[in-house]
């Protein structure tokens, strides 16, 4: 479907929901390891680490985690109800042209798993970003 | 290419990352670093600090996630095409990006 970006936010439920937050963090995602990539390769590094302890690159860091959570299983839940593993059957509201999914038990049970791992990974990828030991490699 | 293999190539790539990731973490460091480190530290530098064959397995996942993330960028931009030309156009930028960052992220593995 040829739409563009502004489809991602219209007619938005729980599915177009996970669709544009997938894709959002699918673009974070590609943007940030791709810099680093290019920071390791150019730079070294050391000059990508010490750019890693800085509030930016903290804050930046900790968004990584956040997005990396959710994207992943966002997209394993894709994965299953493409493989057919938990089912999902497009429904459409009769009046707005409204995309959405009929879900079985296994497809609620997941995204409920799903809604929990992401409180989780809120506040806890963020505070072992700012606050976790740096690793060190001992002798 | 079929565009159903594309996709398959495209879930592949992210199950592989997915599930290599965790496995590298559990299998090399005690659950108490991993619960307390800032995981930046630790991938992928720290794992090649740690030992230099751990690269490799490196390799392999940014292997995974490059063209994970390519074939994402691919799917976002194609929405924009709308011409036969302008998808062969977009494949074959698809194909270099991920050419360009994977060469990349192998040699700022190894260098």
């Amino acid at each position: 479907m040829n739409s563009g970006i502004g489809e991602w936010f219209r007619y938005v439920n729980y599915e177009r929901f996970f669709f544009t937050l997938h894709r959002v963090s699918g673009i974070y995602l590609v943007l940030y390891l791709f810099g680093r990539v290019f920071s390791d390769a150019l730079l070294g590094w050391e000059a990508t680490e010490s750019f890693d302890a800085t509030t930016i690159g903290k804050t930046l860091g900790a968004l990584f985690f956040v997005f990396i959570v959710f994207h992943g299983l966002n997209g394993l839940r894709i994965a299953l109800v493409e493989f057919g593993i938990i089912k999902g059957w497009p429904v459409r509201d009769p009046i707005k042209p409204m995309p959405a999914l009929r879900m079985s038990t296994l497809h609620k049970l997941y995204i409920v798993f799903m809604i929990v791992v992401g409180i989780v990974a809120l506040i806890y990828m963020p505070y072992l970003t700012f606050l976790g030991q740096h690793f060190q490699v001992r002798p | 290419m079929r565009e159903s293999t594309i996709r398959l190539i495209f879930l592949l790539t992210a199950i592989y990352v997915m599930i290599a990731i965790p496995i590298l973490f559990i299998t090399t460091l005690p659950l108490e670093t991993i619960m307390t480190t800032n995981p930046i530290t630790i991938y992928p530098h720290g794992f090649g600090k740690l030992n230099f064959n751990l690269r490799y397995v490196e390799a392999t996942i940014a292997t995974g996630w490059v063209i994970h993330g390519g074939l994402g960028i691919r799917r976002i931009l194609a929405e924009f095409v709308k011409s036969e030309k302008g998808m062969k156009s977009l494949n074959l930028f698809t194909a270099a990006l991920i050419i360009v960052v994977w060469v990349a992220a192998v040699y700022a593995l190894f260098k």
